[in-house]
């Protein structure tokens, strides 16, 4: 019997999620897998950088038009397995 | 810059902004004769419509002039196209100010140039790395269409009646 950590054979392990992340210069998402307890702010600078991002203050927002915290774990935002994500700017004007 | 690599650079990025557009249920109009883009928007709190308008005259040397205009799109800039500005959470200042201009690098009506409040980001040429900070950072159209929406959700009314 697997135990509670264990790695399937077809998904995720039990302590990482695995998103689609949209970013508005790219017409093709790209898919990530993270640990749930990573920083948005680590996960959306991973993003960034693989989108061709440079500079700037990422973070994402989710189906529901949230912006995520970057502050936050993945799993304190509220970020499941299978979510999708796009992958936006969370500076602000002057 | 010479039309054929204006051209060019619109081309290469307007199919992502297409795409992103249709991920969030917009629309965006493109009149490639006269250089310009637009979208509606409906705020949330209200459900007014907005009609942002891009020109891009001199992209990508320069960037992009936003700003409102009427439903009809025969005027644009004042007040009362404008949302009212509201910060976003965690107090990310809004990009609208109390005044008709959207207050962020990758507008060229935003500089000191072109009337607008920002003397101090290097001039119109020096957008793609203009602002310290926290200031936000968008360098392609559907960046720019992001930032732009996302501040705008937070909007609640209009600048002027």
């Amino acid at each position: 019997m697997l135990g509670k950590n264990s790695t399937s054979e077809h998904g995720p392990k039990d302590h990482e999620l695995t998103v689609t992340v949209f970013a508005p210069r790219s017409v093709d998402p790209k898919v990530f897998t993270w640990a749930k307890t990573l920083k948005v702010a680590d996960a959306a600078d991973e993003a960034a950088r693989a989108f061709g991002y440079e500079a700037g203050t990422p973070t994402f927002q989710n189906e529901e038009n949230e912006v995520l915290d970057r502050n936050k774990p993945l799993v304190a935002a509220k970020v499941k397995d299978g979510d999708t994500l796009e992958l936006v700017d969370n500076g602000g004007g002057v | 810059m010479i039309p054929e690599l204006m051209a060019a650079c619109i081309g290469h990025e307007l199919p992502a902004a297409r795409e992103w557009a249709n991920r969030h249920g917009l629309r965006l109009g493109w009149d490639e004769l006269a250089m310009t883009l637009y979208m509606e928007l409906r705020q949330p709190k209200t459900g007014e419509v907005f009609v942002l308008r891009g020109t891009f005259e001199g992209y990508k040397s320069v960037p992009p002039a936003w700003t409102f205009c009427d439903l009809s799109r025969s005027d644009c800039g004042q007040p009362k196209y404008f949302p009212r500005p509201e910060n976003g959470p965690g107090g990310v200042s809004s990009i609208f100010l109390p005044t008709p201009v959207i207050c962020a690098p990758f507008n060229l009506l935003a500089y000191a140039e072109h009337q607008g409040p920002h003397g101090d980001w290097g001039g119109p040429t020096k957008w793609l790395s203009a602002g310290q900070g926290n200031i936000v950072r968008a360098t392609t159209i559907a960046d720019m269409l992001q930032t732009i929406r996302s501040h705008f959700q937070y909007t609640a009314g209009r600048m002027s009646p």
